[in-house]
């Protein structure tokens, strides 16, 4: 929905000042999306796949290929650069398809599971990168059942269960409104979603083995 | 913000097939392609032959011959259109709403039109052309096996796809004449031809004047190829390829 690619039943998704649904170009002008399943043109080399999601944002020119060097060198594609996509491992994809949406410069970015498939390495320059992208003034909005890194990295957390948040703030706050103390992050989503009872039925179970 | 072209939205799909081309050729694979070509070639050359001795027995038929060739081939031709008509929407539909990189398009900033354009209209014409032979398959299949011999095909195939649209609008007649012109210069509209090109003088300029791409309409085929015998019969009927006959 905050990609455009659905429809809400209610509601409005606003991007800075435009509305998604009522301005779309505007609003996904602004926005870089890194979907769960990310789809790329196997016979297209990775530079290719660059230039053309940076032509989808109406850009082109010398301007576009230094962004293109730029990007594959930080995430360390450069040698791979004309070498077909379906040659390239699940992590390089995935950092082609980071790069893919980093290359218009975006103010805003939507992920879901990010470090999936990602080397710890990747996974790290990845952090890195999303710390200075939010340190310059972007948003990320990232979607992920890793808690550990949701905890590491977000300033902000909203626990979503049956599509309705359930708790949204800082940890330090759901740690507060739940009177969690030093609860981790797992352990308040466990509690808020009814989940702490699995973690009993593990213990009971291990109890009888 | 400035749009991207049409072009550029098509552009994985022609890289994608220039690039399965380089690797067919890397492969060795023009052999592939003579055979392809070849038993092509032979298949139409069947289908031109049996037509043509098939028309060529209906005109000897005395009186009834042309009729029954005209409704032949207008039966051979609205059976085309029908499953163009069809497959075209099928497809359309189908490569739309399940295309794997729709969703990295539908993020983009990039106009609907140019979505639909670079989407359904592509996969619509390839199926156009190859559909039929393989059974309507699933418009990935047909991407897939979308190397370079079958391209030419599918780029034509826009052609009917288009017309198939206009014919909305325009009569029955008008659209299956153009249709034949642009895009199904196949066994029997070369049958059509070369049997009114063969006709007697007295008819073969009222053939020029419905024009190469004559569509065989029923009346206007059988108006223009018995046109001989209608005008001896009925002096005050023009001998027109369009119209319905004018009331004496």
């Amino acid at each position: 929905m905050i990609a455009g690619i659905l429809r809400p039943n209610g509601g409005r998704v606003r991007i800075g000042e435009d509305d998604v649904h009522a301005d779309p170009i505007a609003a996904k002008q602004q926005l870089g999306f890194i979907p769960d399943r990310p789809f790329v043109y196997d016979k297209l080399t990775g530079a290719e796949f660059l230039r053309f999601v940076a032509g989808l944002y109406g850009q082109e020119g010398a301007s576009v290929e230094r962004r293109i060097v730029e990007l594959l060198e930080v995430f360390e594609l450069t040698s791979w650069k004309d070498e077909l996509v379906e040659a390239y491992s699940h992590g390089m994809r995935q950092k082609l398809i980071i790069s893919s949406a980093l290359i218009h410069r975006p103010a805003c970015i939507v992920v879901d599971e990010p470090m999936v498939g990602l080397d710890p390495k990747a996974a790290r320059l990845l952090k890195d990168i999303f710390r200075q992208f939010v340190a310059k003034g972007g948003t990320v909005l990232m979607s992920t059942h890793t808690l550990e890194v949701a905890e590491a990295m977000c300033d902000r957390v909203a626990i979503m269960q049956h599509g309705k948040i359930v708790a949204n703030g800082t940890v330090a706050e759901l740690r507060h409104q739940n009177r969690a103390g030093d609860a981790s992050l797992e352990d308040l989503f466990l509690k808020l979603t009814g989940g702490a009872h699995v973690r009993d039925l593990i213990e009971v179970l291990g109890g009888t083995t | 913000m400035k749009q991207p072209s049409v072009w550029h939205v098509l552009q994985p799909k022609w890289r994608t097939m220039l690039q399965r081309v380089r690797e067919e050729r890397a492969r060795g694979g023009s052999g592939k392609l003579v055979i392809l070509v070849s038993v092509g070639f032979v298949f139409w050359l069947a289908v031109f032959g049996v037509l043509y001795r098939i028309l060529k027995y209906f005109r000897g038929v005395e009186e009834l011959g042309p009729l029954l060739a005209g409704k032949l081939l207008g039966l051979v031709f609205l059976s085309f259109i029908s499953i163009l008509v069809l497959s075209n929407v099928i497809t359309a539909l189908s490569s739309f709403f399940l295309a794997k990189d729709l969703d990295l398009l539908i993020s983009a900033p990039v106009d609907w039109l140019r979505i639909y354009l670079g989407e359904a209209r592509g996969d619509a014409a390839a199926l156009v052309v190859d559909g039929g032979a393989d059974g309507g398959a699933h418009p990935r299949g047909i991407r897939r096996d979308l190397s370079g011999w079958r391209a030419v095909p599918a780029l034509r195939a826009c052609s009917p796809s288009s017309l198939c649209s206009c014919s909305r609008r325009w009569s029955a007649r008008r659209s299956r004449s153009c249709s034949s012109t642009c895009s199904r210069p196949a066994a029997p509209a070369t049958c059509s031809r070369s049997l009114r090109s063969s006709r007697p003088a007295g008819s073969s300029s009222c053939s020029a004047s419905s024009g190469p791409s004559a569509s065989p309409h029923p009346k206007g085929s059988a108006t223009c190829s018995t046109s001989s015998r209608c005008s001896a019969r009925r002096p005050r009927r023009s001998c027109r390829a369009s119209g319905p006959p004018r009331r004496s």
